[in-house]
């Protein structure tokens, strides 16, 4: 065991180096750079941004630019980013936990609303009901994020005033509020974002346990486990919802990375200041430092979400031994 | 040709809008307290004035520091007429008028309570001067010599040498700063310093809190020297899609929206409680030829450093249209760099005319003659180029596909070029594009104008002069200008400059928009201005009667 983990954890560097330098490169190829793009009025002297090139070592040749950032990278300094004026940590630290409270939530209702589709689905197969909720899953599923989110936005926040309109707590009111209604005023303004994500993502977790739990309600063990009499409720529960969960696991951990990567279109529209906008953000600055950082974390979450996706397979499935 | 959907006539219903609600201070007993949030698109990068150039910056830092001085509505650069004090309460001319001497407000105080001293004033200035600091506005202040402090009241700028815009470069292009918390700090980290982030100013508001990328808080100083501010919150928020703004703006959560896409001005005068304010604009738009090779900038331009290619291609454009189209009656067509805004329009400045036939004639004596496909040819040469567009500009594209149209009735075959919108900076900065749309914000000195058009900047490396248009006339009205005291002869050469840049057509001016903002009823009188919208908030209120739940929060307080 500890074997193959040294050896995953081996293979995980080399990717991450891997990509983290083909990241570096590619960008710095592109034109511009971040001081062009955060001083672009033609008004501003040129002699400032040869200052702020200076500063920032941009006006050096790329091979010694690449160099310095290896060994920061390898000290765990992501630089700093000028079009924050800030260092990349503390821009980063700002925005991942708000990535991570809206896209867990949303993983979770997603899951949780997936897998008792599918179930619901499954057991009512050929009926009205399973037709209707495949037509819902499907309608979702072939929806686009911003399409939805800016609907959800206009009916519930809009028309009928239900929900606040964007951002993460009422600006006007939350430095008054007492303990619980700062939680409250936190959990009202996740709803619309929350629930647009999961939606998506409910809708294909749907689709997805229905046609697994339908496989394996096929199999002989299943079959067998009637004939002894198990209770219908048992042999759905433990025996093929159980069976049946591997390839929602394996969609788990590739969605293991997007919790922290977020989602751009949705953090856009509810303007909930996370992981996704922030790196789209980057794109459009040139901010080298900050998108380098957030290609390694992503890689990283990539590397480990496959890694517990595998694990996770080995506990439901006693066939598949990590070793 | 697709135009965007705009009613009619929109400057008659902004007009109606503007009487029926008939915003006028109220005469009688002044009314404090309220609250006013401000969408914005964008969060603050530092709110540190020597470096800011993002607009929330700008703006949060307008209302929490202060210049020595501020101008009057004309923004009238020359001299001290119309100007008031802000900082100073006062201020003396030199005999030769080599020095001024502002006398600050004794009543000025800190927002942490320490008095505003001269020495405030000549730290800002070295501050500001110190290449270490990096701002953008040092190279502005190279005619000030230097600023000394008799006294702990009085701070004195010495000049170089005479000139029309003293007062201005000394009341204007700095935002003093206290000295008593800078002092020793590490000047090349002053941006990502604990300052930028929580700082500390003299004026009518006070920074409350900063939560990156979602709000920004002052509170109205309740001690201004100049009188408190009326509105007691100000909050901005940060919503990057401009569809969420707008439905803050019209479901009441947010209530002023510095600018209204066109398309949705008829929408929101429909709502009830938001009234649409327009307010002049400083932008406008244009295409501007390369008049250096683009691959070898030693050399002309094999089209564009032709001055009568110019000229016929600018009569090709029907600019009126353009403007009409794009903005429908929210667009002017612009006269040159320069906008209505500004004391020193020229509204009589000769336009080129719109006239295809003109510039099918001109081009045919310049021997460009239409080859088989339409397409003008000159020793086997296509008259054709590309037009650089930046893709986030819905503006610039649809600018564009009107421009190709009609290049393409006088047998000019313009290509669309687009690339994200650092790409176009790059390339513009490196000269690497044939011709360009830009659109620019003037800036308020007219002096400026030669950072754009001025030879100096065609010659400089990264110079603000992309198209490298040079013409030694240009440059010498302009210098004509600054040198002048009287204002009317400054106005004279200046508008002789304006005139040559429509002649020479360096670029095909196209557009100026008219700017609208969308505001809550209950805020008044909410007058803007150009160069600041927010420059006169401090006289903003909100009638007691008029007042909703968010404007009781600390009402005690404002009353108090």
């Amino acid at each position: 065991m500890l074997r193959l983990l040294l050896r995953r954890a081996a293979h995980g560097v080399l990717i991450v180096w891997l990509v983290a330098t083909a990241t570096f490169f590619l960008l710095h190829v592109a034109p511009g750079d971040p001081i062009a793009a955060s001083l672009d009025s033609p008004l501003t002297p040129p002699a400032v941004r040869a200052h702020y090139r200076h500063i920032y070592g941009l006006d050096q040749p790329l091979s010694a630019q690449y160099g310095r950032w290896l060994v920061m990278m390898a000290r765990g300094d992501f630089g700093f980013s000028f079009p924050h004026r800030r260092p990349v940590s503390a821009v980063i630290a700002s925005a991942l936990p708000n990535t991570l409270l809206l896209m867990g939530v949303a993983l979770v209702l997603a899951f949780a609303a997936g897998i008792a589709l599918g179930l619901i689905q499954a057991r009512n197969r050929g009926r009205p009901l399973d037709w209707g909720l495949g037509l819902g899953s499907l309608f979702f599923y072939s929806m686009p994020d911003f399409w939805l989110a800016l609907m959800l936005l206009f009916l519930f926040a809009f028309v009928w005033r239900i929900f606040p309109v964007t951002g993460m707590f009422d600006p006007v009111m939350y430095p008054y509020y007492g303990f619980w209604q700062r939680l409250g005023d936190r959990l009202w303004h996740l709803v619309l974002p929350a629930c647009t994500l999961a939606l998506l993502s409910a809708a294909a977790i749907a689709r997805f346990q229905r046609a697994a739990l339908l496989d394996v309600a096929g199999e002989d063990f299943v079959l067998t486990a009637r004939a002894k009499g198990v209770s219908e409720r048992r042999v759905l529960m433990h025996h093929v919802l159980r069976n049946a969960l591997l390839p929602v696991i394996t969609i788990f951990g590739l969605a293991l990375p997007v919790l922290l990567g977020g989602s751009v279109f949705v953090e856009k529209v509810f303007s909930w200041p996370g992981m996704g906008l922030l790196t789209v953000e980057a794109i459009g600055t040139r901010d080298y430092p900050l998108l380098c950082a957030a290609v390694v974390i992503t890689s990283v979450l990539v590397i480990a979400g496959s890694f517990i996706a595998d694990a996770l397979y080995a506990v439901v499935d006693p066939r598949v031994r990590l070793e | 040709m697709r135009t965007p959907f705009v009613a009619t006539s929109l400057l008659p219903l902004l007009a109606a809008i503007a009487c029926q609600h008939g915003d006028s201070p109220r005469s009688k007993g002044v009314e404090y307290g309220g609250t006013m949030v401000i969408s914005v698109g964008g969060d603050a990068d530092a709110l540190f004035p020597p470096i800011t150039v993002n607009p929330t910056s700008f703006e949060v830092d307008g209302l929490i520091f202060e210049n020595l001085a501020r101008p009057g509505a004309t923004l009238d650069p020359i001299g001290d007429q119309g100007w008031t004090g802000e900082l100073a309460d006062s201020w003396k001319w030199g005999r030769d008028s080599l020095t001024i001497g502002f006398h600050i407000d004794s009543a000025a105080r800190w927002h942490d309570g320490v008095p505003v001293r001269a020495s405030d004033v000549k730290f800002t200035f070295d501050l500001y001067k110190n290449s270490k600091v990096g701002s953008f506005v040092a190279p502005l202040l190279a005619n000030i010599d230097s600023v000394s402090t008799p006294d702990s009241s009085n701070a004195v700028f010495w000049f170089k040498k005479r000139y029309p815009g003293e007062f201005y470069d000394a009341a204007y292009q700095m935002r003093i700063l206290p000295r008593h918390a800078l002092a020793g700090a590490d000047l090349a980290q002053l941006q990502s310093s604990p300052f930028a982030r929580h700082p500390i100013g003299s004026g009518p508001y006070r920074f409350v809190n900063w939560v990156p990328r979602q709000t920004i808080e002052l509170q109205a100083d309740t001690s201004y020297h100049r009188g408190r501010p009326r509105l007691e919150r100000l909050i901005w928020t940060i919503a990057p899609e401009y569809s969420a703004s707008l439905v803050r703006m019209l479901s009441g959560d947010a209530d002023f929206l510095e600018f209204v896409n066109p398309a949705d001005i008829p929408r929101v005068a429909k709502t009830p409680n938001v009234k649409l304010v327009p307010y002049p604009s400083m932008a406008y738009g244009y295409l501007l030829f390369n008049e250096r090779d683009p691959n070898d900038q030693s050399k002309p331009n094999a089209l564009f450093a032709d001055r009568s290619l110019r000229r016929a291609l600018t009569m090709a454009i029907d600019r009126r249209r353009v403007a009409k189209s794009v903005f429908d009656s929210l667009g002017t067509v612009a006269y040159g760099p320069y906008t209505r805004a500004l004391p020193y329009f020229d509204s009589t400045v000769a336009e080129l005319p719109f006239s295809p036939d003109s510039a099918r004639r001109v081009l045919d004596a310049l021997g460009w003659h239409p080859g088989p496909d339409g397409v003008r040819v000159k020793n086997g040469m296509p008259l054709r180029f590309s037009m650089l567009v930046p893709t986030s500009s819905a503006v610039r594209m649809q600018t564009a596909v009107m421009l190709q149209a009609m290049f393409h009735e006088v047998g000019v075959k313009a290509d669309i070029e687009t690339a994200d919108f650092v790409t176009v900076r790059q390339r513009n900065d490196s000269r690497q594009f044939q011709t360009v749309i830009e659109a620019m914000q003037s800036d308020g000195n007219p002096s400026s104008i030669l950072q754009n058009w001025g030879i100096d900047a065609a010659k400089a490396k990264d110079g603000g002069n992309a198209g490298s248009y040079e013409n030694p006339q240009f440059d010498a009205l302009v210098d004509s200008a600054v040198a002048q005291f009287d204002p009317a002869r400054a106005k004279a050469y200046y508008f002789r400059a304006h005139s040559m840049l429509n002649e020479d057509a360096p670029a095909i001016w196209l557009w100026e928009p008219s700017t609208v903002a969308a505001v809550q009823k209950r805020i008044h009188p909410v007058d803007m201005r150009a160069d600041e919208w927010f420059a006169n908030i401090s006289q903003w209120y909100i009638p007691s009667a008029e007042r909703i739940p968010r404007d009781q929060i600390r009402l005690a307080e404002a009353q108090r």
